[in-house]
């Protein structure tokens, strides 16, 4: 099967479609997490006829929307052709980082500072600013700030192999400024 | 480095509200933001020619839109395009 018209089929798992064996790893998206602003129900999906940008046998990480029934991205089976846009955030390397794809861009959020020292529970970070970690195919470059519409940064969150991983997610079209390095 | 607009927002330094009309010293909340503001920076995807090479200029816009971002103490305004109703 061949996708076309900026599609791309994937292989999701609709058990358990949080979670994936990578490379003999078990990756496992966070369904619920405490604090607000994540990225809720990251799905974790098998490109089985990908493009340029994403070929085929790798593992994506997308937005849960396509996949509820009925579902007009559905094919068969566990196949879905799901649109190439800003709901796939990125794919799985096989050392466990999450590469952005399609305009996203990730991050590190930026502590508010404070003129006195907080214990890590009431540190506070902006909502509309970050520390770019890698920009892939957007203008944006590591170590820039790049401020956003407010509330725009969301959170996702991972656990590869038994290690808890957080990467701060905007999509391109959310980014109201930069600041050079 | 400074602050760099992009898409089609522009970054505007708003002008220092008066706190005083005449002589009399006005209360915060009867401190009227001002509607208007030097442009700062302008985003690669305007399309407004006029917009564009608008840096310096002052522009007109409605009370209560946009949002406002803050770098090293230094407040923006940021537009989109489609908010600026005038420019002198």
């Amino acid at each position: 099967m061949q996708s076309v018209n900026n599609r791309i089929i994937v292989r999701v798992d609709m058990a358990q479609k949080n979670r994936m064996k990578i490379g003999g790893i078990w990756v496992q998206s966070a369904l619920l997490f405490n604090t607000n602003y994540r990225e809720k129900s990251p799905v974790i999906a098998e490109v089985v006829s990908g493009n340029d940008k994403v070929n085929s046998g790798m593992f994506i990480c997308c937005h849960h929307n396509h996949f509820y029934h009925p579902s007009p991205y559905f094919l068969q089976d566990d196949l879905y052709s799901i649109p190439f846009n800003k709901t796939i955030f990125g794919y799985f390397t096989e050392d466990g980082r999450l590469i952005p794809v399609c305009g996203n861009v990730f991050g590190n959020r930026i502590e508010i500072p404070s003129s006195i020292p907080l214990p890590p529970e009431m540190v506070q970070k902006y909502h509309n600013k970050m520390v770019c970690t890698n920009g892939n195919d957007t203008k944006y470059k590591k170590g820039e700030i790049i401020f956003t519409r407010p509330n725009a940064l969301y959170d996702i969150v991972y656990n590869w192999g038994g290690e808890e991983k957080v990467v701060t997610k905007v999509s391109e079209d959310m980014i109201v400024g930069y600041k050079p390095i | 480095m400074p602050i760099k607009a992009t898409n089609n927002y522009i970054f505007i330094i708003r002008d220092e509200e008066k706190s005083e009309v005449n002589g009399l010293l006005l209360p915060p909340s009867g401190v009227v933001k001002p509607h208007t503001g030097t442009i700062f920076s302008v985003g690669g995807k305007v399309t407004d020619p006029n917009i564009i090479k608008s840096i310096g200029l002052t522009a007109l816009f409605h009370q209560g839109i946009g949002f406002t971002i803050e770098d090293e103490g230094n407040k923006y305004l940021v537009l989109q395009e489609h908010e600026i109703i005038a420019i002198k």
